[in-house]
C-alpha cells in the first residue's frame, strides 16, 4: 500500500484533526512504514475463515426494559466545557 | 509495618488480626508514594491523606463488626488513571481528560472498594494506553526502579514502577496487546491479563473494546488470585462480561502449586534470534524449575507470530479511532479556546487534546476503517485474527499452557526506541493473547546481565485463569525473583 | 415530454420502550433537558451499551408485520461521523447484518388499484440528542434526552412514483405499528418520521435518474409538498438541460422549499464496522413463532371484517379503521348498541368533525363505549331526534356517561305526543295564514317553513315524522 499525502489529508478530515506540516511529514514516514508492513496481512490465507469480531461465541445479552433512572443532571454537566444550568453548549451548528 | 515488602494478602491478614490499623496501612503507602514518587512519576494524582483516613476509618469499622471479611479489606490499592472512579480525577495520561472527574466508577473499581480496599491514587500511563514505555503520558515520563534510565514499560508503567518501587503492593490495570505484562516484566512484578470479559470492561476507558481487558498486578500470584475473586464474574453492565461456572470458583482457593503431569509447550518462535540471550536463558531456566515440579514441557511451533502485530495494530487502531471519537470538547475534558464553530472546535480540541502517538493511531485507525480499505484492512485482520484462534486452539488441544518471555528484550533506556515499528513489533509474544482473548500471567524469573528483571509469560486455554495463577504460584514456591527489591539507581 | 417520478423512503420510527435501547434511562417525551441521562447516553469514557430486549421484540414485531423476512443471526454496527447530537460520535446502527429483509406493503390508492411497495430491509438503531438553538443565535445548547431512544429505520425499494403513494405507504407503516403497539408514531414529536430519495427519469425510461435526498419530513402534509418541490425541481433543471446533483437537501417547511446542505455534511465515510461491545444476536424461530402467532389483526382485515360484519361500507370501514383507538372505539361501541351503521355514522361525521376543530388526536378521546351506545340506542329508538343528537353526542364526545340522564336534565327527549304536537300544529296554522295560502297555490316550500315553525314552538324536540304528517292531515282538512 502506498501512502500518498492527499490519503493523509482525507484521513485527518475523517478524524477530525489538524495536522502541521511537520506531523503531515512525520505522518506520511510512519504511517507509510507502518502500513507497508501490514501488507504481510494480504499474503496470508484466511479462505473459509470468518472474520472474528467477539473472540467468544456469547449471543443475545440482552436487559429487561425497565427504567433504572437518570444521573442528576448537575452530575453530568459538572464536567462540561461550557453549559448552562440544564445543558451543555457548542457554538452555533447551522447557520 | 512497611509497605515496601509486603503482600496484600500478608497486609490484609494484619489488620484482620488487629495487629496493624488500617489508617497505618494508608499512612505508610502515602509515605512510600511522598518519599519515592519524586523520582518515579508512578502517580498522576494521589487521594488527600483526610479523605484517606475517613475512608480507613470506615473499613476499620467494617472490620471490626465483621462486615468486611475479605483478606483484602484495609489494603490501599492504586487504579490506572484510564479506570474511572466516582469522584476522582480519572485522565488517562491525556490532556484531553486533565480535568475529568467521572460520576462512576469502573465496576471493577467498585468490587475492590466493596471488599474494603482503598483507592489511594491514580497510576500514570502511556496517553490512552497506547504505547510500551510510559513515556507518552501527558503528566511526565515514568522511571524504572530498577534503573532510572530506563523506561517502567507500558501502558502501565505507573502500576509496575509503584509496585517495584515500593509505593504500594497491589494495583489495577488494563492490557490490550501487553500493557499489564509488559512492564510487570520489565520491572520485576507479577501482572495478570484475564480472559477477555472475566473482569468487567465498565469504566474502563476503552481503547480497543475487543481486546482490552482489566486485570491486577501485584508483588505475588497469591495477591493476583486474591484481587481477581474479588473482582472477577458477569456485570450487568457489560455485555462481553461472561456469566460462566469458571468464574464462579475461588482462584486463591485453587492455588495448591500442585502442576505435575501438566503440558507446557515452549514456541521456538520465541526463543529466535530476536531475542536476548538474557531472556531466553531465565525463561528456559523458569521451564526446567516447572519441569523438576512435574509439569512435561515439550517444543511447538506458534507459526501465525509473523502476521500478529499487523492484525493486532489494524484491529487495535480501527477500535480506537472509534472509541476516542468521542473525545470532542463538548461533554467533557479539554476544549480548545476560541472556536467560532462547531467543526473548528472539533478540529482544534482533538489536535491539542491528543498527543502525537494518539493521533498517530487515531489516523491509522481512520484509514483502515476507511472506504475502499476496509475489506483489504480491518475485515482481512479479524479474518487473520480468526486463524490465529483457530491455531491457538489446535495447540491447547495438545497442552494446558505455553511458556514463552514477555518482551523480547528488559526495559530498555529512555528514548532507546525511536522507530516506531520497531516498538510495535516489540509487543509480539504478548499481543497475539489479546487476539485469542486467552488468560495470561507475567511473573518475574530472574535478572539479564544488565541487572534488569526478566519476565516469563504463561499463556493458557480460555477461561484456565486458575490453571495459569496455579503454574505461576508453583514456580513462586520455589523461587524468590519476585522478592526482590531495586536499590536506588542499581540491580541486585 | 412525460416524466416519471422515481421515491424511495426510509421511514424511522421510535419505539415505545420504556427505558432507553442501552441504558436504563427514562424516554418520555417532554421531560426538561438532559434529565433523562445517563453516563452511556452521554457518550462518558468507559460507558457501555446493554441492549434492552423489548427492542429486539417490537423490532422483530414490525418486520413480521411488514411481512419481512427476520435475519437469524444479526449485529450492531457502529456508523462514525461528528456532530453534536452524537455523543459517542458513532452511532449503533446495523449496517453488514440487520435484522430484517425483504418485505413489502400493499397500498389500495384512491383510484381503487392495489399496488406493491417493496421493503429492502428494516434495521436497529439509536436515536441522535436534540439541538436548540439560542435565542441570541450564537450558540446552541444540546439535549441528550431522546439520545439512545431506540429507533427502527424501515427502507423502501424506489417504488413509489407519486407524493399520493409515499402518503399512503407512509400512513399503512403508522397505522400497522400502532396496531402493533410498538411505537405511538406520532410524527409532531418526531416518533415517525421520512427521508424521501427522489429522482425524475424520461417517461418509460428504465434508467434510473440521479437522485437527492431529503431528511427528517415529520408530517404528512411535509412528505408531500417536499416531493411536489423537488419532483419540480428535477424537472426544471433536466428540461433546461441540466443535471441533477446527488445530494442531501434539507427541506424547509416554512419556506417550502429544499435546499442543499454544505458539501462537508455530504462526505459520507461513515467507516462501519461491528461494534465489539455488543455480542451478536441470534434470533431463534420460537421466538419469531411466538411473535408471530401474536400479532393483533391489522387495518386491512379489520375493515374487511367491519364490512361483513357490520355492513359498513368500504371506505368508512378504511377510513375507521386506519386508527387502532378509533377502529377499537367502534368495536367497543357497535357491540353494545343497536346499529353498527349508526355507530360509524356518528363517528365519522360528529366525532370527526370535534376532533378536527379542537385540533385533537385519537389518544385524547374520551368516549365511553357504553355511553356512546347507549347515546345511538336514544337515536334509533326516537327517544331524541338529530338536533337534539348533536348535542348530547357532544356531551358523550366529552366523556359524558349517563346520557338518559343528560337528556333528561335539559329536556331533549323527542315530543311524540299527538296531542301536543297536534295543538302546536293548530297554533301555527293559524298564525300563518299566508304560508297556508301559498301551500295551498302549490308552493311546497310553504310547508318546510310551517314545519320549522312547528318544530321551533316545540323547541326543537318534537318528532320530526309525526309533526310532517300530522301537518299534511290538517292542511288536507281544511
Amino acid at each position: 500500500m502506498k501512502i500518498t499525502e492527499e490519503l493523509i489529508a482525507y484521513v485527518a478530515d475523517l478524524a477530525q484533526i489538524e495536522l502541521n506540516d511537520a506531523q503531515k511529514s512525520l505522518m506520511f514516514h510512519e504511517l507509510g512504514q507502518i502500513l507497508g508492513y501490514m501488507d504481510v496481512l494480504n499474503t496470508t490465507d484466511t479462505e473459509g475463515i470468518e472474520p472474528m469480531t467477539h473472540v467468544f461465541p456469547v449471543t443475545n445479552v440482552m436487559r429487561p426494559d425497565v427504567v433504572t433512572g437518570a444521573y442528576d443532571r448537575a452530575s453530568l454537566l459538572a464536567g462540561a466545557p461550557e453549559c448552562t444550568d440544564e445543558a451543555f453548549v457548542v457554538p452555533r451548528t447551522v447557520g | 509495618m512497611r509497605i515496601e515488602n509486603i503482600t496484600a494478602l500478608e497486609l490484609g491478614q494484619k489488620m484482620q488480626s488487629g495487629e496493624v490499623a488500617v489508617a497505618d496501612a494508608v499512612t505508610s503507602a502515602l509515605d512510600a508514594i511522598a518519599s519515592q514518587d519524586g523520582r518515579l512519576n508512578a502517580f498522576i494524582t494521589v487521594c488527600e491523606r483526610e479523605d484517606l483516613l475517613a475512608r480507613a476509618a470506615e473499613v476499620q469499622a467494617g472490620i471490626k463488626n465483621g462486615t468486611l471479611t475479605s483478606p483484602l479489606a484495609g489494603v490501599p490499592i492504586a487504579i490506572k488513571d484510564n479506570i474511572c472512579t466516582k469522584g476522582l480525577r480519572t485522565t488517562a495520561a491525556s490532556k484531553m481528560l486533565h480535568n475529568f472527574t467521572p460520576p462512576y466508577s469502573a465496576t471493577a473499581v467498585e468490587r475492590l472498594e466493596a471488599a474494603g480496599m482503598i483507592v489511594i491514587g491514580k497510576l500514570n500511563m502511556d496517553e490512552f494506553a497506547m504505547g510500551s514505555s510510559s513515556e507518552t503520558s501527558y503528566f511526565g515520563p515514568v522511571k524504572n526502579p530498577w534503573d532510572l534510565k530506563r523506561v517502567p514499560g507500558g501502558s502501565s508503567g505507573g502500576g509496575a514502577a509503584a509496585i517495584a518501587g515500593g509505593e504500594i503492593c497491589v494495583a489495577l490495570c488494563s492490557d490490550t496487546g501487553g500493557s499489564i505484562r509488559q512492564p510487570a516484566s520489565h520491572c520485576g512484578v507479577v501482572g495478570f491479563k484475564p480472559t477477555y470479559g472475566v473482569v468487567s470492561r465498565y469504566g474502563g476507558i476503552g481503547y480497543a473494546s475487543s481486546l482490552d481487558q482489566i486485570g491486577p498486578m501485584a508483588r505475588d500470584v497469591a495477591d493476583i488470585a486474591a484481587l481477581m475473586d474479588a473482582m472477577k464474574g458477569k456485570d450487568p453492565l457489560d455485555s462481553t462480561s461472561l456469566d460462566v461456572a469458571e468464574t464462579r470458583e475461588s482462584y486463591l482457593a485453587g492455588l495448591t502449586g500442585d502442576i505435575k503431569g501438566k503440558r507446557i509447550g515452549l514456541p521456538k518462535e520465541c526463543f529466535g534470534d530476536g531475542v536476548d540471550a538474557g531472556v531466553k536463558k531465565r525463561v528456559l531456566e523458569a521451564a526446567d524449575i516447572l519441569a523438576a515440579q512435574g509439569a512435561v514441557i515439550a517444543e511447538i511451533s506458534m507459526p501465525f507470530l509473523d502476521y500478529v502485530i499487523p492484525a493486532y495494530y489494524v484491529i487495535a487502531t480501527a477500535e480506537a479511532s472509534s472509541n476516542l471519537a468521542r473525545f470532542d470538547g463538548v461533554k467533557y475534558g479539554y476544549r480548545a479556546e476560541g472556536a467560532a464553530s462547531v467543526e473548528s472546535l472539533y478540529r482544534k480540541t482533538r489536535s491539542e487534546g491528543f498527543g502525537a502517538e494518539v493521533i498517530k493511531r487515531i489516523l491509522l485507525g481512520t484509514f483502515v476503517l476507511s472506504s475502499g480499505y476496509y475489506d483489504a484492512y480491518y475485515n482481512k485482520a479479524l479474518k487473520v485474527r480468526g486463524l490465529i484462534k483457530q491455531q491457538f486452539d489446535a495447540l491447547f488441544e495438545a497442552y494446558d499452557a505455553i511458556l514463552c518471555p514477555n518482551a523480547p528484550y528488559t526495559a530498555p533506556l529512555v528514548g532507546e526506541e525511536t522507530d516506531a515499528l520497531q516498538r510495535y513489533l516489540s509487543d509480539i509474544f504478548t499481543a497475539s493473547v489479546n487476539l485469542a482473548g486467552l488468560p495470561a500471567l507475567s511473573l518475574p524469573c530472574g535478572f539479564d546481565t544488565k541487572g534488569m528483571p526478566v519476565g516469563a509469560q504463561i499463556i493458557g486455554k480460555p477461561l484456565a485463569d486458575g490453571a495459569v495463577l496455579n503454574l505461576g504460584y508453583a514456580l513462586q514456591q520455589v523461587t524468590d525473583y519476585h522478592k526482590q527489591i531495586p536499590r536506588e539507581g542499581a540491580a541486585v | 415530454m412525460s416524466w416519471d417520478i422515481v421515491i424511495g423512503l426510509e421511514v424511522h420510527v421510535e419505539l415505545s420502550t420504556r427505558s432507553k435501547i442501552f441504558c436504563g434511562c427514562p424516554t418520555d417525551f417532554g421531560a426538561a433537558p438532559n434529565t433523562q441521562c445517563c453516563p452511556i447516553c452521554i457518550g462518558m469514557p468507559g460507558a457501555l451499551p446493554v441492549l434492552n430486549e423489548k427492542v429486539l421484540e417490537y423490532a422483530v414485531k414490525a418486520g413480521l408485520a411488514l411481512d419481512c423476512e427476520i435475519q437469524r443471526n444479526n449485529q450492531f454496527d457502529r456508523k462514525h461521523y461528528f456532530y453534536p447530537d452524537l455523543p459517542k460520535a458513532y452511532q449503533n446502527s446495523q449496517l453488514y447484518l440487520p435484522y430484517c429483509k425483504d418485505g413489502h406493503v400493499d397500498l389500495t390508492l384512491s383510484s381503487g388499484e392495489t399496488k406493491r411497495i417493496r421493503i429492502r430491509g428494516i434495521h436497529m438503531e439509536e436515536d441522535a440528542g436534540k439541538l436548540i438553538h439560542s435565542p441570541a443565535g450564537d450558540c446552541t445548547y444540546l439535549d441528550y434526552n431522546r439520545g439512545c431512544v431506540p429507533l427502527i429505520e424501515i427502507v423502501s425499494q424506489p417504488d413509489m412514483c407519486s407524493a399520493e403513494e409515499a402518503v399512503a405507504y407512509v400512513s399503512h407503516i403508522k397505522s400497522t405499528l400502532e396496531y402493533l403497539e410498538v411505537s405511538d408514531c406520532q410524527m409532531q414529536e418526531g416518533s415517525l418520521r421520512a427521508d424521501v430519495n427522489l429522482s425524475v427519469k424520461p417517461g418509460g425510461s428504465e434508467e434510473l435518474g440521479t437522485r437527492t435526498e431529503m431528511k427528517n419530513l415529520n408530517s404528512f402534509r411535509a412528505i408531500e409538498r417536499a416531493i411536489a418541490f423537488e419532483a419540480e425541481r428535477h424537472i426544471a433543471i433536466l428540461e433546461d438541460g441540466g443535471a441533477v446533483k446527488q445530494e442531501t437537501r434539507r427541506w424547509d417547511d416554512n419556506k417550502g422549499q429544499s435546499f442543499a446542505m454544505r458539501s462537508k455534511e455530504n462526505a459520507q465515510d461513515y467507516r462501519y464496522f461491528p461494534d465489539p461491545d455488543l455480542p451478536p444476536l441470534v434470533v431463534e424461530d420460537a421466538f419469531i413463532e411466538r411473535l408471530r402467532a401474536n400479532l393483533p389483526e391489522f387495518a386491512a382485515a379489520k375493515a374487511a371484517r367491519f364490512v361483513a360484519e357490520c355492513g359498513l361500507n368500504p371506505t368508512d370501514a378504511a377510513t375507521i379503521t386506519a386508527d387502532k383507538t378509533i377502529a377499537a372505539l367502534f368495536e367497543d361501541t357497535a357491540a353494545l348498541a343497536k346499529s353498527a351503521k349508526e355507530v360509524s355514522a356518528w363517528m365519522l361525521g360528529d366525532m370527526m368533525y370535534h376532533m378536527s376543530d379542537r385540533g385533537m388526536d385519537s389518544g385524547a378521546l374520551q368516549i365511553k363505549p357504553a355511553a356512546f351506545a347507549a347515546f345511538v340506542g336514544a337515536v334509533t329508538d326516537g327517544q331524541i331526534n338529530r338536533t337534539a343528537g348533536k348535542k348530547v353526542f357532544e356531551y358523550v364526545f366529552d366523556g359524558g356517561d349517563d346520557v338518559a340522564g343528560y337528556i333528561a336534565e335539559h329536556g331533549l327527549l323527542q315530543i311524540s305526543d299527538d296531542g301536543a304536537i297536534g295543538a302546536a300544529v293548530d297554533k301555527v296554522l293559524a298564525a300563518n295564514e299566508k304560508a297556508v295560502a301559498e301551500y295551498r297555490e302549490g308552493k311546497t316550500k310553504a310547508f318546510g317553513f310551517l314545519v320549522g315553525q312547528v318544530m321551533k314552538d316545540l323547541q326543537g324536540k318534537g318528532n320530526p315524522g309525526q309533526i310532517n304528517a300530522m301537518l299534511k292531515e290538517k292542511l288536507e282538512e281544511v
